[in-house]
């Protein structure tokens, strides 16, 4: 029997009966396409995590305070936050090599005022370093310069969602902006410079939600920064790397400076890269999209045992067909074929309707379906095609095997006397 | 051309053995024209069926063309059921999808034989169905599909037809000319012809009627 004889026959056995190979493999499909759809999104939510990170710059090495567990120095209680701007200018000078730009900022809650406008913001004390760092966009005027920070200026940037907030129907250059921090014991007034573009939530600070001043304005104007040594607390430094820098390298040596510099055996503080940040995020979205691909891959397994139940049936039914090929010279490979043939293309149509209709569905839901802050992306990976349809074929293989064993196993005699 | 030496068969249930042949000895010349006849139960299906290497017996020898059968394999068998026998059955066995042109084909399927439409419309055309061709069997009549069963059987130029009751769901005048078809391939192809009825009326068609009881042969005779 040949192989164009053998497409024939399954596509006639499968054409006579149209409700129930649709019934039998819509299983199949709705399996093949679940795995692609979730999948899809599993992957989507990776590339999410890597965007939000990729938003915050590239090429980043972030150092926060830690807690100092040991009497060191300034470990006093212990508790202290042990990051200074001082640690980050000493970084900077130490001119290591595949290091950019080294900057240092400080953040904390405070109220942004105008004559008819009173909004919480983020105030991030920074150097003008910090834009480029981070990849800011200016919308309007310039971000805070160099200039800003020798003068120890009152000039401030605004976040896109607070200028829009503060100034809903003008330019906010040039205004005035109160800012009150400390519940309003502390007050000072600022002038719009610049106003920066929309961002997006990132990972982070929330650049919508900020406003930027120069760093050296904080530390002259606001005591409590300052820790007992009169050094100023930060609660970042972030370094840029060159593109070909060794990233661990480099953290080893900033370890081992501010080790020295804080005269502690452990760190106090927490060096990490944003590739540290994305391969971790990474790897949660990657245990997820294969959770969500174990479960669809259940329900492909269900479809698999309904083919294989409809083979087994159709065996049965057939029986005298069975008796008649048998009779006229088919041989009980010649019926193993015939059967397994059947299943194959059943559950390959199944595959092949199922990856049409997962592509679809993904490509409709990718951006349309949100959840509170959470957008659901999808991802097509190639792989997923490639492997939901090799599924989708050995199930055929499998479920259509042991249904043609039983088929070619039936006595002819028998067979034909059934009725 | 068929020679049985010593032929039995036993099936063996667990309430009894039924023994369905017993010592059958039996030779078949290339283009006779031969009948089984018996009661139901005197195992003149079962010899079929051994005949047509469907079954084996459990003893004995079974040569065709002085080959033996029982050293085949289970595939040998069926490239040799294939080549060398044609099946007409009571109730006819056609796939009730098919049309009458691919009923015929079916076997050559299994055979990778070429030219298959035209062979099988020969085949039709020699049991006078050739106007049938696209007919499936829901539209074709008792004779007619019994026609189309016979066509099937001719189309692998069997050197043996081998007939179940083929006039068995027929009325008389039909049944007459099924066998008139049959009567006909033995004399323009040279092919044997073995019929099994149980009605005496069949048998006078051939040549030689073979009579079955219990197992056994109890008669063999020349027809006329």
């Amino acid at each position: 029997m040949n192989l164009k004889d053998l497409v024939l026959v399954s596509l006639g056995a499968i054409n006579a009966n149209k409700l129930r190979s649709l019934l039998t493999t819509l299983g199949i499909i709705i399996g093949v396409s679940s795995v692609i759809i979730l999948m899809a999104i599993g992957q989507g939510a990776v590339k999410g995590v890597i965007d939000e990170l990729s938003a915050l710059g590239t090429n980043l090495i972030f150092i926060e305070p830690g807690f100092s567990e040991q009497g060191g120095q300034r470990g006093g209680a212990g508790s202290a936050l042990s990051l200074t701007r001082e640690d980050g200018e000493v970084i900077n000078d130490a001119q290591i090599e595949g290091i950019s730009q080294v900057t240092s900022l400080f953040d904390f809650e405070a109220q942004a005022i105008t004559s008819s406008n009173n909004i919480g913001v983020k105030m991030v004390g920074t150097e003008f370093m910090y834009s480029s760092i981070r990849g800011l966009i200016i919308d309007e005027g310039r971000f805070i310069d160099e200039n800003d920070v020798e003068k120890k200026s009152l000039n401030i940037v605004l976040g896109h969602t607070i200028a829009q907030k503060l100034f809903p129907d003008d330019s906010p250059i040039g205004k005035n902006v109160r800012i009150s921090i400390a519940g309003g014991r502390i007050i000072f007034n600022f002038r719009v410079v610049g106003v920066l573009g929309e961002r997006g939530a990132a990972v982070g600070i929330d650049d919508d939600n900020a406003v930027y001043i120069p760093v050296s304005t904080l530390q002259a104007r606001i005591s409590f920064i300052r820790n007992p040594t009169g050094e100023t607390n930060v609660n970042n430094i972030v370094i840029q790397t060159m593109d070909d820098a060794d990233e661990d390298a480099i953290k080893r040596t900033i370890t081992q400076i501010l080790l020295e510099r804080h005269n502690v055996s452990d760190p106090d503080f927490i060096i990490e890269s944003q590739k540290d940040l994305i391969g971790a995020e990474q790897g949660i979205a990657n245990i997820l999209s294969l959770l969500l691909g174990g479960i669809a891959g259940i329900s492909l397994a269900v479809g698999g045992i309904g083919v294989m139940n409809i083979m087994l049936v159709s065996v049965t039914e057939r029986t005298r067909e069975i008796g008649i090929r048998r009779a006229v010279g088919a041989t009980k490979s010649d019926i193993v074929k015939q059967f397994v043939w059947e299943a194959l293309t059943l559950s390959s149509l199944g595959g092949l309707i199922g990856i049409l209709l997962g592509l679809s569905i993904s490509f409709i839901i990718d951006g349309r379906i949100s959840f509170d802050e959470f957008t659901v992306r999808t991802v097509i990976q190639p792989w997923s095609i490639v492997i939901a349809f090799m599924v989708s074929f050995m199930i055929g293989l499998l479920s259509g095997s042991y249904p043609a064993y039983r088929a070619s196993r039936l006595d002819p005699i028998l067979a034909l006397r059934n009725e | 051309m068929i020679e049985l030496k010593d032929i039995e068969k036993i099936y063996r249930t667990e309430a009894e053995d039924v023994h369905a042949l017993k010592s059958v000895n039996l030779n078949i010349a290339q283009g006779e024209f031969v009948s089984i006849m018996g009661q139901s139960g005197s195992g003149k299906t079962t010899l079929m069926n051994i005949l047509g290497c469907l079954d084996n017996p459990t003893a004995g020898e079974y040569f065709i063309q002085k080959t033996n059968i029982a050293k085949l394999t289970d595939d040998q068998r069926s490239l040799l059921r294939g080549k060398l026998f044609g099946f007409v059955f009571q109730s006819y066995n056609l796939l009730p999808r098919l049309s009458a042109l691919s009923q015929v084909e079916l076997p050559l399927i299994y055979q990778d034989i070429k030219d298959r439409k035209l062979r099988a419309a020969k085949a039709l055309d020699i049991v006078g169905l050739i106007d049938r061709l696209d007919f499936i069997p829901s539209q074709l009549s008792g004779g007619q599909q019994q026609r189309v069963s016979i066509a099937r059987s001719l189309v692998v130029e069997p050197r043996v037809v081998l007939a179940d009751e083929p006039t068995g769901a027929l009325d008389v005048k039909t049944g007459r000319e099924v066998m008139g078809v049959l009567k006909d391939l033995v004399k323009e192809q040279n092919i044997t012809v073995i019929v099994v009825t149980h009605e005496s009326e069949v048998a006078k068609f051939t040549e030689r009627t073979i009579q079955l009881s219990d197992g056994e042969i109890i008669r063999d005779r020349k027809n006329r």
